[in-house]
């Protein structure tokens, strides 16, 4: 596996864009050119693997049940002919300090491409990425292109989704760009706003061709369709973490493209109906791990889509702090995002004693204390075991099948 | 019957995402401003109870995320609010433009004679001030509302915005409401639940 940039796009856009934050972000001419050594088309990383994900995320399901680690052990051996991460030395980056466990396994080639994946996500679980003094890790923008199996590509197809200029979506982008983890004063000094428009515009420009790619494929006209919003509130808290962890903004967009249109495609559909079926759940699986607090709040008539709302959509990350929200990414992109609505309910968990105790518990789950991600990873985990497989399963698709939704607002 | 409140009503602010609702609700309930971490997804509320003509009055006050999108949730709010602030931003002429856009979902969604009134917010800043108070005021009486311009940042005529609403809603609902209406235990959708008092949310 790459060992330095995952992405071989520096294309962060020359220090012109950001100089003045009234200028308009999106007229970016002077860009670097792409690393002409490196490989544009990694396809060993997409192809037969890109359905990987779901049977891991599946698998995740059962981490504590040992017949279903023989299944993801099975499935990893089927595909084994596949062996691909191209190593990559970097030349430029010599390095004082020891590598941690994570970072050798990342420096290595892997045999056996499914099963390196699945010790990373090992790993992920039992090491934990290492932060540095500055409370940062290095290589975890790498950890998550290999988790989100998102190639490395070259800065121009985010330089063309840049060059076409606002997009219907630029306003509402703007009304919220200001107004993302605005009281983060690291984020802000790290994560310049044009960065975070510009991401959000090159989104909704590529979601926009993907659904006029979909539509003639179907013969339907794009434009009879009725206008869809490409931009939704909270996209852009999703988005800030990527800015915040990758080097590069071209890479930060390919990472939340992957994830947004992949793994939860539902979680930002006009009629938001994945985020739906995840407040369902939430009730559902709270009423079965902790029936009690389940029915305090029900008397309240506190229903997740009151209290969760917010955390679901942008998966926990509109909690501060940043530090703790990339630790709970870290295991979201190696376990499957379904895993987000467990931590959800852990962060109510968690706070539960205060909550019985509280004649109004809705005054302290208007906004969930600070993220913990260790805490909320290790009880959201142990939740697993206590959900009936059918309802894992519902929680496994939620965010991507369409066919579960009449189901799951059903149980 | 609960006695830690003689009324209890429910408020919702809407409006153009940016125009400052949540700021207008941590004013009134707090009387605090702060620079807010994130923009509002989905709903939130604020309760802040006050005395209201020798009464108590506990307002509920749901706060809406602004943009379209989040309508099909919102819109299931209307319903069990007895009164609805439309907030638009001063400085912002789509915002106000907008404003009959809102009453139309209120027309839509919410119960028939609930309470209304009109709010221009951020009348703090001057210099970048482009919707007139004597066009918005205009407005607002041909609808027969009553209309304020409000700072959340320096805390000009937020409370008195909150009074009038709730005063309003006071004079509708009558001695009547004291026992009934006003007080039943209502669900946030504005549904009845046949449930104790002291069940009622928050």
């Amino acid at each position: 596996m790459a060992t330095g940039d995952v992405s071989s796009a520096p294309a962060t856009p020359s220090s012109s864009a950001f100089v003045s934050p009234e200028s308009d972000p999106i007229k970016v001419t002077d860009y670097q050119v792409a690393d002409p050594q490196f490989p544009t088309s990694n396809n060993q990383l997409r192809g037969p693997n890109l359905h990987l994900r779901r049977t891991p995320n599946k698998s995740s399901s059962h981490m504590s049940r040992r017949d279903s680690l023989e299944k993801l052990e099975r499935d990893l051996r089927k595909t084994s002919s596949i062996s691909s991460f191209s190593e990559r030395k970097s030349p430029t980056k010599p390095r004082s300090r020891r590598k941690d466990t994570i970072e050798n396994f990342l420096s290595k080639t892997p045999i056996i491409l499914k099963s390196s994946l699945g010790q990373l996500r090992y790993l992920v679980l039992v090491e934990g990425l290492k932060a540095n003094d500055q409370a940062e890790c290095t290589y975890r923008a790498t950890v998550w292109s290999v988790l989100l199996q998102v190639p490395p590509t070259r800065a121009e197809d985010y330089i063309r989704l840049i060059k076409l200029g606002p997009s219907p979506m630029y306003g509402k982008i703007r009304n919220d760009t200001f107004r993302t983890m605005a009281t983060d004063t690291v984020f802000k000094q790290k994560v310049p706003e044009d960065a975070l428009i510009r991401v959000l515009n090159s989104y909704a420009w590529k979601n926009e061709m993907r659904e006029q790619k979909a539509s003639l494929e179907e013969g339907i006209d794009h434009l009879q369709k009725s206008h869809r919003d490409q931009y939704v509130q909270g996209m852009n808290v999703l988005a800030a973490p990527f800015l915040y962890v990758c080097k590069s903004e071209a890479m930060a967009f390919n990472l939340l493209d992957v994830m947004l249109s992949r793994d939860c495609p539902l979680y930002v559909k006009p009629t938001l109906e994945g985020v739906h079926s995840a407040l369902a759940l939430i009730d559902k699986c709270l009423e079965i791990i902790d029936p009690t607090l389940y029915k305090y709040l029900n008397s309240k008539m506190l229903k997740a889509e009151l209290y969760a709302f917010a955390s679901v959509l942008t998966l926990s990350a509109c909690t501060p702090p940043l530090s703790e929200v990339v630790v709970l990414w870290d295991f979201l992109f190696a376990y499957g995002v379904h895993m987000n609505v467990l931590f959800v309910i852990a962060q109510v968990n968690l706070m539960r004693d205060k909550l019985l105790e509280s004649k109004s518990p809705m005054s302290l789950l208007r906004s969930l204390p600070p993220l913990r991600a260790q805490e909320i990873i290790k009880l959201g985990m142990s939740f697993v075991a206590k959900l009936p497989e059918d309802l894992y399963d519902l929680l496994v698709r939620h965010p991507y099948d369409e066919a579960i939704y009449e189901e799951v607002k059903t149980i | 019957m609960n006695t830690e409140y003689d009324y209890l009503f429910k408020l919702l602010l809407i409006g153009d995402s940016g125009v400052g609702k949540s700021c207008l609700l941590l004013r009134f309930a707090d009387d605090t401003y702060t620079d807010s971490y994130i923009s509002t997804i989905g709903v939130d509320f604020k309760i802040r109870t006050l005395e209201l003509e020798g009464k108590t009055v506990k307002l509920q006050i749901w706060d809406t995320a602004g943009q379209e999108r989040f309508r099909t949730i919102t819109s299931s709010y209307y319903r069990g609010a007895h009164g609805i602030i439309v907030v638009y931003d001063v400085t912002d002429q789509d915002t106000f433009n907008n404003v009959k856009t809102w009453f139309h979902e209120i027309d839509r969604y919410a119960t028939e004679g609930v309470n209304k009134l009109l709010v221009g917010n951020k009348s703090d800043i001057t210099d970048k001030k482009v919707v007139e108070y004597t066009v918005a005021k205009e407005f607002a009486d041909s609808l027969g509302i009553p209309f304020l311009e409000t700072s959340a940042k320096n805390a000009t005529n937020v409370e008195q915005a909150f009074l009038t609403m709730a005063r309003q809603i006071k004079e509708r609902m009558g001695g009547a409401a004291e026992n009934t209406a006003a007080k039943a235990n209502v669900n946030l959708r504005g549904q009845n639940v046949s449930q104790g008092s002291s069940s009622s949310c928050c």
